[in-house]
């Protein structure tokens, strides 16, 4: 029963080949690329590069990223090449296959725990089958059971005599390093006795049934249905035939030069193997607009001028800012102020009945200043309502910028911040980046360039106009500071330069980058 | 180039085949291999090393812990027009709990598919030196330690070996912690994550992980 399916699906197979043959051009190339892959363990080499070209394709971060990680992603890569160079020994050396394949195999298996699962086991599972087919691939021991095979190479060994399969082809072909090379005879042969080719056909047909057509359906769908992401690199070799659509992914190589069908020992063959490396920071992705329409755009806009008007009616009329003019001051704290002991503060935060003097000369109270390089692009940020609890206005302090400028900022300490609907807004080269977020931080030091808002008077619960104060106006390091057991500021807007806090505690986070 | 199937059975010169008996030895005893790395892996008892990119993907987590953290503006794209502006948050160790990565594929031929992976449901997965490229990120709330927000991304070192272009602004912070986060993200880069009991699960219906 076996025996009959197989031989009805050989039958089949052979009667569909016979039918693409007729139908298919260029009858004369085809058969001339058939004789070379016939020759070494094409589909081998096709399984291995596909593996290859898959783990490389699927997982390339910005490659300058993958090297600050180190070996963790670079494995990628050097698993991928070394799966690309053992296909195109395949093709190129097909005498090295037994140790290629062996190292092939390894690096597949070695994928699975370096590289994404092996390319989420689609190319470790690739470059296993692969390894498999070369290992197993054996030249043909010569045959002579028919006389138009007489121009054949001699071949290595008379075994197999009037067989057309050898039941045990490993054996039967001791001198398999003698392969021959690329016959000129297949054109000549096939056309001048297609009678002899269809009876040695069905006499052999039995034993060999056609494992080529399974063999290439299967690639077919796995290269096309399983590797969306490859470059035509690893689809050109086996499925010219099937259109295949551009990549998703735009990726340098995909104009590099692929693998030609014939395979031919030039340099175009090995610059697949060379291309995946200069795949530098490339992973854009071409189906963007799918992925940003999962995006909710209406949060994006919540840092519309409108709306920031909206909160900022709240406390009717801003005053022009206060700003403009540099009033200087000291280029750097004293080194005592860096010593200074923290002061007098409220334990309790919401103890407001605590009376100190306001202003607190000498000795600056709170923590020091910090010391680390700022970066001078600094974002706006605003909030319906800041609230201070212990707040500490130290006045203007000059803070390092990493290329050795610095920058004059307002610095305001609290021992308790709240802050209700604060926005963060930071735009660069282009694109920006917001942030929505509710805070709730103790001991933090602020640092703005400028601060804009309504001012809430504690005791009269009276909120003045909108007052905006520039860091430049106030002479940097005076050697006095302002204590207010609380201080809440409406509709605030302000350059944040610098937040150094030891804990931060958030809630509705929401970010979101986008082109401006 | 269908048409090789015609003339399996003929004599070529110089040809050759593939014999079965002699591929299973290689490849039943890899298959073998794949299998017991297989359950290493999902037992945590190996780690596996990620590097992901491509289209954007989305990651949901219950819960996510970190131990030194930088992030800066980053974008990725191979040049100004299409470049992708992101937020560049790297993590020097981690854990994450309850996580699910999905991934929207449109294929050839099938159409689009998508990739729902689930893990971590019952003890947190490990990660260390994890990079990620974020699109859109919401989180229910959480806690950040050892804060500074505005130093300059050339010289954060809140996770090592990840620093911005000078003049950048950059944020560190020592641990955080953080609930109910829901990502878009471009690409991720673990050095090594312990997996716990993966599953994987294709579909073609769309569902994603949020």
């Amino acid at each position: 029963m076996f025996s009959f399916v197989l031989g009805f699906l050989s039958e089949l197979a052979r009667e569909t080949g016979d039918w693409f043959d007729r139908i298919l051009p260029a009858p004369r190339l085809r058969r001339s690329l058939r004789g070379r892959r016939r020759g070494r363990p094409f589909w081998a080499a096709v399984w291995v590069i596909a593996g290859g070209v898959e783990m490389v394709a699927i997982p390339l971060a910005p490659l300058p990223l993958m090297i600050k990680i180190g070996v963790g992603a670079m494995s990628a890569v050097g698993i991928s090449l070394v799966l690309i160079a053992g296909g195109l020994f395949f093709l190129f050396e097909p005498d090295q296959r037994m140790f290629v394949s062996v190292v092939t195999a390894i690096a597949s298996l070695t994928s699975m725990a370096t590289t994404n699962l092996g390319g989420f086991g689609v190319g470790m599972m690739a470059g296993l089958i692969g390894s498999s087919l070369a290992f197993g691939w054996m030249p043909d021991p010569v045959r002579e059971t028919d006389g138009d095979d007489g121009d054949r190479l001699p071949g290595p060994s008379g075994t197999g005599q009037g067989d057309p399969a050898p039941a045990e082809p490993a054996e039967a072909a001791p001198g398999a390093t003698g392969m021959p090379r690329e016959g000129g005879a297949p054109k000549d042969q096939e056309v001048s006795a297609p009678k002899a080719r269809e009876d040695r056909a069905r006499s052999g047909s039995r034993r060999r049934p056609a494992r080529s057509p399974a063999l290439f359906v299967v690639s077919a769908m796995v290269v096309t249905a399983g590797l969306p992401a490859v470059g035509t690199a690893a689809a050109a070799p086996g499925t010219d035939v099937f259109p295949l659509p551009r990549p998703t992914l735009a990726r340098p190589w995909d104009s590099a030069p692929s693998p030609s069908p014939t395979p031919t020992p030039s340099p175009g063959g090995t610059g697949s193997a060379s291309a995946p490396p200069a795949a530098a920071g490339s992973p854009q992705a071409t189906g963007d607009t799918d992925a940003d329409s999962g995006d909710s755009p209406d949060q994006d806009d919540s840092q519309g001028p409108g709306e920031r008007d909206d909160r900022a009616g709240a406390a009717r009329v801003t005053l022009p800012c206060l700003t403009g003019v540099d009033t200087g001051g000291l280029p750097d704290p004293d080194q005592e102020l860096e010593e200074a002991t923290p002061g007098k503060t409220s334990a309790d935060p919401d103890d407001l009945t605590a009376l100190r003097p306001p202003v607190v000369v000498g000795d600056r109270p709170g923590r020091p200043r910090s010391t680390y390089p700022i970066s001078p692009d600094h974002p706006e940020v605003g909030a319906d309502t800041l609230t201070a609890y212990g707040a500490i206005i130290h006045g203007a302090a000059y803070l390092p910028t990493a290329d050795g400028g610095r920058m004059k900022v307002l610095w305001v300490h609290a021992d308790r911040l709240i802050a209700d609907n604060y926005t963060f807004r930071l735009e660069g080269a282009g694109q920006v980046r917001t942030i929505d977020v509710d805070l709730d931080i103790p001991q933090v030091d602020i640092y703005v360039t400028q601060l804009t808002g309504s001012i809430t008077i504690p005791v009269l619960g009276v909120a003045t106009p909108r007052i905006c104060v520039g860091a430049d106006i106030v002479p940097a390091n005076l050697p006095v500071a302002v204590q207010l057991p609380k201080l809440s500021v409406t509709a605030v807007e302000a350059g944040q330069v610098l937040v150094d806090a030891e804990t931060v505690n958030f809630a509705d986070l929401s970010m979101h980058s986008k082109d401006r | 180039m269908s048409d090789r199937c015609t003339y399996t059975g003929t004599s070529t010169p110089g040809a050759g085949r593939t014999h079965w008996k002699r591929s299973a030895v290689m490849f039943v005893p890899c298959t073998l291999a794949v299998g017991a790395l297989g359950i290493a892996l999902a037992q945590g008892a190996l780690a596996a090393s990620f590097a992901v990119s491509g289209a954007a993907f989305k990651v949901s987590a219950s819960e996510i812990t970190a131990e030194g953290m930088s992030s800066f503006p980053s974008s990725i794209g191979d040049s100004a027009d299409d470049a992708k502006p992101v937020l560049l948050a790297a993590v020097k160790n981690g854990t994450v709990s309850d996580v699910c990565v999905s991934l929207k594929q449109k294929l050839p031929l099938v159409g689009d598919i998508t990739m729902l992976v689930h893990s971590g449901a019952d003890k947190p997965l490990e990660g260390s030196n994890l990079v990620v490229n974020a699109d859109a990120l919401t989180g229910g709330g959480g806690k950040v330690t050892g804060v500074q927000v505005g130093r300059d991304a050339s010289t954060l070192t809140g996770a090592p070996g990840v620093t911005g272009p000078k003049g950048t602004f950059g944020v560190q912070a020592s641990t955080a912690v953080a609930h109910d986060v829901e990502s878009t993200a471009y690409a991720a880069n673990g050095g090594a994550l312990t997996l716990e009991k993966l599953e994987i699960e294709f579909s073609r219906t769309g569902k994603q992980c949020f």
